[in-house]
């Protein structure tokens, strides 16, 4: 069998093409209209957070709860979607270990009992970046990046920015989250 | 110096392997994901499959997905080598360094 460097291009280009393909696929597989729900809940929660004062607890309160039952929801359907087109070994393991942080998120919050709001949003943001962590070393290593990331930004803005935080969860948080969820579709992540 | 295969050199098969490489050791595709994806009928892709799961390249797994058999496909480490293999070869003989000769 001989080829000609020409026809040996364009080989090339159709691998490449499959691959780009499989990776926007796999990145679209891999979380990333998850993480872009939970961006997006995330800018409108916490800019509604950072206002509180002013627009009352029932402005705030409800908008949450409404995003969280339909983003939990939309997950949910996605998720159960693409465990059709791809089969991970981890996938079971991966949605338990979602229920097992969840159980001990609120076991931990008994005992330590946070009363600052801030305290309590950043834990809860830690918990899902720890489970982020872990996707990442199951599943995508570039989760485990963007978990890194979100959780320095969040720590940096605690102690730099006390007045301004959930502004700074929203807009950092949020934002980079919808970012790199855009970076996965994009299948560079 | 790397040589070209047969087997995965077939465009569809190349494709295929391309696409099944892409994805993490351990995980694997739907067989409508990659029939979409690589434009084929369903007995097209079956034949090629076929093909390289004889040769050893790929593994076939049939699952039952909301109480329908599905079937996911996986590149084995032999199919890996082989695809890497081939990629090797393509990029020398694109440097002009390999003359287009290949295995038979």
């Amino acid at each position: 069998m001989e080829i000609s460097p020409s026809e040996a291009e364009k080989t090339m280009a159709s691998i490449r093409e499959a691959e780009d393909q499989m990776r926007k696929t796999l990145g679209a597989s891999g979380g990333a209209y998850q993480i872009i729900i939970w961006g997006v809940i995330m800018v409108i929660g916490y800019t509604l957070n950072q206002f509180a004062d002013k627009l009352g607890v029932v402005l705030v309160a409800v908008p949450w709860i409404v995003m969280s039952v339909v983003g939990n929801i939309l997950c949910a359907v996605i998720s159960f979607r693409m465990g059709r087109k791809f089969h991970h070994p981890m996938a079971a393991r991966i949605g338990f270990l979602w229920a097992v942080f969840v159980l001990f998120g609120l076991i931990g919050a008994i005992f330590i009992h946070p009363t600052d709001p801030r305290e309590i949003n950043l834990l809860i943001y830690l918990l899902v970046m720890l489970w982020l962590a872990v996707m990442g070393l199951w599943v995508r290593l570039p989760l485990l990046w963007i978990s890194l990331a979100v959780t320095g930004l969040l720590v940096f803005g605690y102690f730099v920015l006390p007045d301004y935080f959930f502004l700074w969860l929203a807009i950092v948080g949020g934002g980079t989250m919808i970012g790199s969820g855009l970076l996965l579709l994009s299948g560079r992540g | 110096m790397p040589e070209l295969d047969e087997i995965i050199h077939q465009p569809v098969r190349l494709r295929l392997m391309a696409a099944l490489v892409a994805i993490k050791s351990g995980e694997s595709a739907e067989f409508t994901l990659l029939r979409d994806m690589l434009g084929v009928t369903d007995g097209n892709l079956g034949a090629h499959l076929h093909r390289l799961e004889e040769a050893g390249y790929i593994a076939i797994e049939k699952k039952f997905v909301d109480r329908k058999p599905r079937s996911f496909i996986s590149a084995t480490e032999a199919g890996r080598k082989v695809f890497r293999n081939q990629v090797a070869a393509l990029e020398q003989i694109i440097r002009g360094s390999t003359g287009g000769k290949g295995r038979k």
